[in-house]
């Protein structure tokens, strides 16, 4: 992960504890966060991740660790800045717009500091860039979801912040409207450049803005890296889970000759996760055929579900040995449910096999 | 303080912290002074009047106070949950109008309900005069000025509180619940008995708790039917024994009956939940009655208006006009402008310190966004704002002692001057007047400012604290703005109030600073019924916002109180 020395870490968290009553909202978890950079924590409702949000924003006393803003000390051992002098943005799901301010008053609160023509050319550079420059006089409860959740991010940007938060941000849209407007924030964050810190329970939402992910479960980070490395080395079944459906394969074999039911697997595909090294197989990777290949690698199995889900069918396939593993086929290579088929694992062979 | 930048914690939030204690301590200390002051009484209990009561009325005086309360809690109960359902659940000609007008008597307080009442049915008013022209001088009459008298009236003026909870409950509680029933086939009336009277039952045990302790409290309609209840006699024994400690121990009977009542109620409730958060979006049909059915509940409803409002109106506009086509005293003169004038200042004063009171306890209840109200702090604070629970004749008691000795205080430092004589600074000043409407109805200024808070998102005011905007300033252009609302309905409800006070006006007011509800009760002691008619009526219109206030919240869409 990143280095303690790095001069652009603007949120430093270092073993951040937090207790609710009796629960232990958020245990131990240490995260950075680099300049210009998104960090998408993921987690289930309930994990602590907008305990850890509130946690930077000040809103929440820690119990134990630290957080720094760039060079500022502001949570610690004895020391907690109010959220007023921490200098973050906050944008929460249902976007908490203030219904007695105009959209330009709501985007000006932050502002007080500075002169009336200031503030006021501040807002309107505000309103431009979030394409509402038409909308200043309207109230919150005039605008639609995606216009709200825009003045929602200008309010928080407008005073400048070291680093925004961003709480489920797109949770209280509907469906059709949340990819719309989640293209929207992705590429303001990507203009304006502000480091930002991202809570969600959603994958796409998680990958539509985030550099990095940070996985947490139970109050705790699992694993930070970027999003691809964490698709290709989950460290444990739960996260190789967050991407869709995957069988983990145990590794059986010498270290240098990996094998799988399904076959022989590269040296640098095997995890080693604490249940034993294992190599993963996705469904889109998984090839499904009738008869065993020529060089007569792959396992045989039965079909046992089959169900149609756009691009082709899935077929969850029970293998002779009992693994299930799930596989997804072209809609022109039907197989039907109590079939004979041979499993093999494209993705995971070494280079040279083929 | 909280303006500087950097405000590291400890030192800072910890000065806060202190300041909205103390504060606290001082809303605790001056709203529970007065309450406390009548309890520490009883440790001397003045032992000549005591003995003398229980010698002769006590035992007689208590069980007419329960007696009368449970009587009419259950009558109030009845009648106002039975309209609620007939206008919630049918169609029937007039229904629409009748769930409006069955509002109305909230209007009317039940001693100006009282007095039209025995003015219209005693042995020289018009109704018995045209019962004797028609049946002889003989014929026999019911007897007006009874227990039985005071109930009824006392019932026809108290139902709108029961009717008005039920409403509401049964609109945003028992409607899905309902639904749920008849989908499941059940038939109206077992939906009633077995769903909707479970679902609302909360409801109806504010209600009725209202009542019974409205009852308690009363002294109006218990003078004007000569019933002797606790709160007369606390009354004779101030005004007609002189002797006020012995009043004040007698009034704090009163607040171990409101006490029994409120525990009698949680004992009751027990474990059980009855809300149901689920609403129905398709409300049940309700049913058109027609035919016999239609003309019983017209009838019904028609009946209860008329006799709870109808008559108390009407009349009161006749005995008006009377008495201002004759002149002197009760017409539209001098004297009444004075009284209207002194009314409406107690009424604004009282308002005023309410709703600064009442924000101020909801404020401290709510102070950091991002912290929980402290536990002991916000109980304390809830239970120095129950003073809507004590008798306003308890209230006016404590508050004379308080005051009493307060000004003993103050003479006793003034004594080394000669010249300064300040025997009754603060006891016979408006400003006690105002203390003890203060204590009495803090808690509806404090109560509807709460709910205004309650409905405040904290996130907003936590994206306030992150924008820089410190304690101060989110008080001010967050917090306050959106309470706005509240704040002028809570300052309304409680201006109300105290035009229709009677007890704690009529014990405390300074001389020469009648209202016009202690003139209302001056003149109707004397049972001159015409003269207190036109300041009767002044305060019957006085209080039809509260009316509307009420109406708009029974009938706005369930969920957006």
């Amino acid at each position: 992960m990143s280095n303690d020395t790095d001069r652009d870490v603007i949120v430093r968290a270092r073993n951040v504890s937090k207790r609710h009553g009796t629960v232990e909202a958020i245990a131990d978890m240490t995260l950075h966060v680099r300049s210009g950079e998104v960090v998408a924590l993921l987690g289930p409702s309930g994990c602590g991740k907008s305990t850890f949000l509130a946690s930077i924003a000040g809103l929440v006393r820690i119990d134990r660790g630290s957080i720094d803003l760039g060079d500022r000390p502001v949570s610690g051992p004895g020391l907690h800045v109010a959220p007023q002098d921490r200098r973050v943005g906050l944008v929460f799901q249902d976007h908490a717009l203030f219904p007695h301010k105009t959209v330009a008053d709501n985007v000006g609160f932050g502002l007080h500091a500075m002169g009336r023509a200031d503030r006021r050319s501040r807002v309107g550079q505000m309103l431009e860039l979030v394409q509402l420059t038409d909308k200043g006089h309207r109230y919150p409860h005039e605008l639609s979801g995606g216009e709200s959740q825009r003045v929602a991010l200008a309010r928080a940007l407008a005073p400048a912040p070291d680093v925004l938060l961003l709480d489920e941000p797109f949770a209280s849209l509907d469906p059709t409207l949340r990819s719309e407007v989640r293209e929207e924030v992705r590429s303001l964050l990507r203009s304006v450049g502000t480091a930002a810190v991202m809570v969600s329970h959603d994958i796409s939402d998680a990958l539509a803005l985030g550099d990095r992910l940070a996985i947490l479960r139970a109050g705790r980070i699992v694993q930070t890296d970027a999003p691809d490395a964490i698709h290709r080395r989950p460290v444990d079944e739960h996260v190789a889970r967050i991407f869709g459906p995957v069988t983990a394969l145990a590794v059986t074999g010498t270290e240098g000759a990996p094998v799988t039911v399904l076959g022989p697997v590269a040296p640098a595909s095997v995890l080693r996760w604490a249940t034993g090294p294992v190599a993963l197989a996705r469904p889109h990777t998984v090839d499904v055929s009738n008869h065993r290949c020529r060089d007569g690698s792959g396992a045989a199995g039965t079909v046992r579900d089959r169900q149609f889900v756009g691009h082709g069918f899935r077929l969850v396939i029970a293998l002779d040995d009992g693994v299930e593993v799930i596989a997804d086929v072209a809609s022109d290579a039907p197989h039907d449910i109590g079939g004979r088929v041979v499993v093999r694992n494209r993705a995971a062979l070494p280079p040279a096999a083929g | 303080m909280q303006v500087s930048s950097r405000s590291t914690a400890p030192s800072g939030t910890r000065t806060q912290s202190l300041r909205s204690a103390l504060t606290s301590v001082a809303l605790v200390v001056v709203l529970a002074a007065p309450v406390a002051a009548v309890l520490w009484s009883l440790r001397s209990p003045d032992r000549e009047v005591w003995s003398l009561l229980a010698r002769t009325t006590l035992a007689r005086m208590v069980l007419t106070t329960v007696g009368l309360a449970a009587a009419v809690a259950i009558g109030a109960t009845v009648l106002g949950a039975g309209l609620a359902w007939l206008c919630v659940t049918t169609r029937f000609p007039g229904s629409l109008v009748f769930r409006r007008l069955l509002v109305v008597p909230l209007a009317l307080p039940s001693y100006v309900s009282a007095f039209v009442w025995t003015g219209l049915l005693q042995f020289a008013g018009p109704v018995q005069g045209t019962w004797r022209g028609w049946f002889g001088d003989d014929a026999w009459f019911p007897p007006v000025r009874t227990p039985v008298g005071a109930g009824l009236v006392l019932i026809l003026s108290l139902y709108p509180y029961v009717y008005i909870a039920s409403l509401s409950a049964m609109r945003e509680q028992a409607s899905a619940l309902c639904a749920a029933a008849s989908t499941l086939g059940l038939r109206p009336r077992a939906i009633f008995w077995r769903v909707a009277l479970p679902a609302i039952r909360p409801a109806l045990a504010a209600g009725a708790g209202l009542v019974a302790m409205e009852t308690l409290t009363d002294v109006g309609v218990a003078r004007a039917f000569s019933v002797s209840t606790l709160g007369d006699g606390v009354l004779r024994v101030w005004f007609g024994l002189d002797r006020r400690d012995a009043a004040a121990e007698l009034a704090s009977m009163l607040v171990g009956l409101v006490l029994l009542l409120v525990l009698v109620e949680r004992l009751t409730r027990g474990r059980r939940r009855f809300t149901s958060r689920s609403t129905s979006p398709f409300p049940a049909e309700p049913v058109v009655l027609r035919g016999r059915k239609a003309a019983g509940a017209l009838a019904l409803c028609g009946s209860t208006f008329f006799l709870a409002a109808g008559v108390p109106l009407t009349t009161l506009a006749v005995w008006a006009v009377d008495a201002n086509r004759r002149g002197g005293e009760g017409a539209l003169d001098k004297t009444y402008v004075r009284l209207l004038q002194t009314s409406l200042e107690l009424a604004a004063w009282t308002s005023v310190v309410c709703v600064a009171v009442g924000t101020a306890l909801v404020l401290l209840a709510r102070r950091n966004p991002w912290r929980r109200p402290n536990g002991w702090m916000a109980r304390a604070l809830h239970v120095a704002s129950m003073g809507y629970a004590v008798p306003g004749l308890v209230v006016a008691a404590g508050v004379l002692t308080v005051l009493t000795w307060l000004d003993a205080r103050i003479d006793s430092l003034a004594a080394w001057n000669d010249r300064l004589y300040l025997p009754f600074l603060l006891a016979g000043s408006t400003a006690g007047v105002v203390y003890a409407l203060v204590v009495r109805f803090a808690a509806v200024a404090r109560e509807n400012i709460d709910a205004g808070a309650q409905r405040i998102d904290p996130r907003v005011e936590q994206v306030a604290a992150t924008l820089g905007a410190g304690e101060r300033r989110r008080r001010w252009q967050v917090t306050l703005p959106l309470l706005r609302p509240s704040i002028l309905v809570a300052a309304l409800l409680v201006a109300v109030d105290v035009l229709k006070e009677l007890p704690a006006t009529l014990l405390l007011r300074p001389p020469g600073r009648d209202t016009l509800a202690v003139f209302v009760w001056n003149m109707t002691n004397e049972s001159r019924w015409d003269e207190a008619a036109t300041p009767a009526l002044t305060i019957v219109l006085l209080g039809l916002p509260l009316v509307l206030v009420v109406l708009g919240r029974a009938t706005a869409p369930a969920g957006r109180r």
